[in-house]
């Protein structure tokens, strides 16, 4: 794992306009989704009203409504009616990547649009197929790196690894010991 | 994650690196070979210089070349210096750090766990893969590719 001594040759620079893009790697939506998806896995039995997520989360009520439509709709949750209703996982939390969460609620936005899984109309313009791009070729080791730790890793996984309340001074777990150590058991 | 401004660069990066040592390389050839507006492929270039990733030779026989070798030049480097800072959220970020707009507690964070984690992958690619790499990889499919693309 060499790093090459040219990278401390450069001055970074950022200006607001490209931070913004970089900002946004998952959309708003899957971020929210997550969250919320979290939330119910430590919830347990006990199902979650949209306006408790919601609070708890900080998300607005209505978006969080139609994230949790689209989730309940691909199976993933399911809403009970009623004085006691909410939302619960309809999927056991062990079960369910995060891979299955990002492509259900949009999907990843991948640097360039043919890194994506599916390769799509939006091609560059100048494209000379895939196999001759040297930056497709350059980026999509780093893509590929980045979703396939997206799939290993299961919303059990990141629920437990989480403080339950937020303590001032603990560390946080590193999350590289999470997939194979945390993975199966426990509820 | 990834600008335009980025992906030309790293294509013309890896065209210098493919050109002879010591030989320059003119605008006008990089633009033509890989379809990069010349205005642009112009600013990219100036940007990049300024940077001391490459220079340039003016006159006659002048051109671009890069300042130190492809091996020691790594696509987390040229990304940074073009885009900024490569972390998928700032909250992760080594070089430009802090705190996400309204975030409640980074330790509680599970969107900051999940990506920790896939950014720790592919910025382990990134500072790992060099414009060396990228042009050997370029040149292996040039051969073929670049004939039926031009013939069509």
């Amino acid at each position: 794992m060499t790093t090459a001594a040219g990278s401390r040759g450069f001055t970074a620079r950022s200006s607001l306009h490209h931070e913004e893009v970089s900002a946004h790697v998952l959309t708003r939506k899957t971020t929210y989704g997550i969250r919320a998806l979290v939330g119910m896995a430590r919830a347990g039995e006990r199902a979650l009203s949209v306006a408790e997520i919601a609070e708890r989360e900080g998300i607005p009520p209505k978006f969080l409504a139609g994230i949790l439509a689209d989730l309940r709709q691909r199976g993933i949750v399911r809403g009970h009616r009623g004085p006691v209703g909410g939302y619960e996982l309809a999927v056991p939390a062990e079960t369910l990547s995060i891979a299955e969460v990002v492509e259900t609620l949009g999907g990843p936005l991948f640097p360039f649009s043919c890194l994506s899984r599916e390769p799509n109309e939006d091609r560059c313009r100048e494209c000379p197929g895939n196999d001759a791009c040297p930056a497709q070729q350059a980026l999509s080791g780093a893509c590929q790196a980045a979703y396939g730790v997206l799939r290993g890793l299961v919303l059990s996984d990141v629920a437990r690894s989480l403080p339950v309340e937020a303590p001032a001074n603990q560390p946080a777990l590193d999350p590289r010991e999470l997939p194979g150590s945390r993975a199966g058991g426990g509820r | 994650m990834i600008t335009m401004k980025a992906k030309y660069a790293i294509k013309a990066l890896a065209r210098l690196a493919l050109a002879p040592p010591g030989e320059p390389v003119l605008i006008a050839d990089i633009a033509e070979r890989e379809a990069i507006p010349k205005k642009f492929l112009e600013a990219i270039l100036a940007e990049l210089k300024q940077h001391g990733v490459v220079h340039s030779r003016k006159g006659r026989g002048g051109g671009y070349l890069l300042s130190k070798a492809p091996e020691t030049i790594t696509l987390a480097a040229i990304l940074r210096v073009l885009d900024g800072p490569i972390a998928p959220v700032p909250c992760l970020s080594k070089t430009a750090y802090r705190r996400c707009d309204g975030c409640q507690d980074e330790a509680t964070c599970s969107v900051r766990l999940v990506l920790r984690e896939a950014y720790a992958a592919s910025v382990d690619v990134l500072e790992r893969t060099t414009l060396a790499d990228v042009a050997h990889n370029a040149d292996g499919a040039s051969a073929e590719e670049r004939v039926s693309r031009y013939s069509i």
